[in-house]
């Protein structure tokens, strides 16, 4: 099979940020392409830098302060250098972007049915009437009830997760090729947020679009995710299929992650299984790998940074960025048979000790 | 001349005061979101940043309207020499004369009501949070 030309094209992206701490990089050397009609997750803790590269994207984070590096390219464009204006006709036409708290994400003073409008007629030459019919077509689509009266409704009158279908309405309206959602579903509690995602995974479907899932929860990643992108500090610490991430992790990060998941198939552990420490402050990063203080297989080349490449044998996509041999990490990942987790310091140098005595 | 001189007092107070609540709500989420709906930033300033910023301005003018027209406008009439309430409460303070400075008073105080009335309606059509259901 050929491979499909990838829709965007992101290469060693660097964002940071000139702060009263010094020059905070908050994107670290984020390299990834999406394919059409996939959807890729990229799953990290808050603070990781997600949401900064999806911004990034869009152009979103241009400030004074904000210095960037590489590149990233939507078809021939490249999205880094391209101007405000081009950047316009790009924003919510082609790639559309769902942002995470649809309660501050909206404009408090405006009816929705005029923000969706609104969006269709930036990009679209149509009169205000067949706006508003579009507008009411696409509530319904995403699940809204009597569209026709709530599209006069304003943002403060609607429940969360209605609002959350707004945001997604939003960024369909003018079927863009890419969307980014950032964490749609976060503010909302599990019922809403399952049948959202179902909703927004058929209309993706229907639309073809490709689209990048930022979040923190592994669970909607199971749900829509082809391949997933693990960021930690700013980099991508792993990337592969959503099988190679969930059932052969190859980065200690990864499995913490994974580890810290409750599982319903195992008896209830006395305290749920965390990642120890804390990440490291963007302005100052440890060197090389930047999980090594937290991590309890740390060795001696894990000052020098590694690249992100294939480790598996046989898996050419599946890359990551841990020095440690794939037999290594399989044999340390599992922290009891069938059990995918990150040890903590202690606990390894128990059993190195046993070992050795 | 008159009324330049009155009004550049409060184009300075003014600009200031929408200059900090535009800064405030430029840096709001639904701002972002209308950038990436991909709206000229015209449009993005006028209809999303300007209509959310103009609530605090327009409770400040409504009391300083309502000053300036109940006789507020005292040292300007002085100085230009306008036969007008400000000039008159004026004279009437200096001649320790009661009635009409009872009644300057009142006056101010009625159009200060009054507009107080006119503001709280503009906020229901500028923000329909605060509407009465």
């Amino acid at each position: 099979m050929s491979a499909p030309e990838p829709i965007l094209r992101v290469s060693d992206l660097e964002v940071s940020f000139a702060t009263d701490e010094g020059l905070v990089r908050a994107v670290d050397g984020v390299s990834f392409e999406l394919l059409p009609g996939e959807v890729l997750a990229v799953v990290g803790e808050s603070g990781c830098g997600k949401s900064v590269t999806a911004m990034t994207l869009l152009g979103l984070t241009r400030s004074a302060n904000a210095r960037f590096a590489g590149a990233a390219y939507y078809g021939d464009t490249e999205l880094l250098g391209a101007s405000e204006a081009e950047l316009q006709q790009i924003r919510g036409a082609e790639i559309a972007m769902i942002f995470q708290d649809s309660a501050s994400s909206l404009n408090p003073v405006q009816r929705i049915g005029k923000q969706v409008a609104e969006q269709i007629q930036a990009h679209e030459k149509v009169s205000d009437a067949q706006a508003r019919e579009r507008t009411i077509e696409l509530l319904e689509r995403v699940g809204i009830p009597n569209a026709r009266r709530r599209v006069d409704a304003y943002p403060f009158e609607l429940s969360g997760g209605m609002r959350q279908r707004v945001m997604i309405a939003l960024a369909l309206s003018c079927d863009p090729k890419v969307l980014i959602a950032d964490e749609p579903t976060t503010a909302l509690d599990v019922t809403i947020q399952a049948q959202i995602l179902e909703r927004f995974r058929e209309l993706v479907r229907q639309l073809g679009a490709s689209v990048i899932l930022v979040t923190h929860d592994l669970g909607v990643v199971t749900d829509i995710a082809d391949r997933i992108a693990v960021m930690y500090a700013g980099r991508i610490v792993e990337r592969g299929s959503l099988d190679e991430i969930f059932y052969d992790p190859q980065h200690p990060y990864t499995w913490g992650l994974l580890g810290s998941i409750p599982r319903l198939d195992r008896p209830r552990p006395q305290r749920l299984p965390t990642i120890p420490g804390l990440p490291p402050s963007l302005a100052q990063r440890p060197d090389g790998c930047h999980l090594r203080p937290r991590c309890p297989h740390e060795f001696d080349r894990c000052v020098k940074t590694p690249p992100l490449q294939s480790r598996v044998p046989g898996a050419a996509e599946h890359l990551d960025r841990c020095w440690l041999s794939c037999e290594q990490k399989r044999e340390l990942r599992e922290i009891e048979p069938g059990v995918i987790g990150l040890r903590h310091k202690h606990e390894v140098e128990l059993t190195k000790g046993g070992a050795g005595g | 001349m008159p009324w330049t001189a009155l009004s550049l007092l409060f184009i300075g107070v003014y600009s200031r005061v929408l200059r900090s609540n535009v800064l405030d709500t430029i840096n709001d989420d639904y701002v972002r979101t209308a950038r990436a709906k991909g709206l000229p930033e015209r449009q993005v300033l006028l209809r999303h940043v300007l209509r959310n910023s103009l609530i605090p301005i327009v409770s400040l003018w409504g009391l300083d309207f309502g000053a300036v027209v109940g006789g507020g406008a005292l040292l300007t009439e002085t100085v230009f020499d306008l036969q007008g309430v400000g000039q008159y409460a004026a004279e009437s303070i200096g001649q320790l004369d009661v009635p009409p400075v009872l009644a300057i008073v009142m006056f101010g105080a009625f159009f200060v009501v009054v507009l107080t009335t006119v503001v709280d309606i503009l906020y229901a059509t500028l923000d329909p949070r605060i509407r009465l259901t």
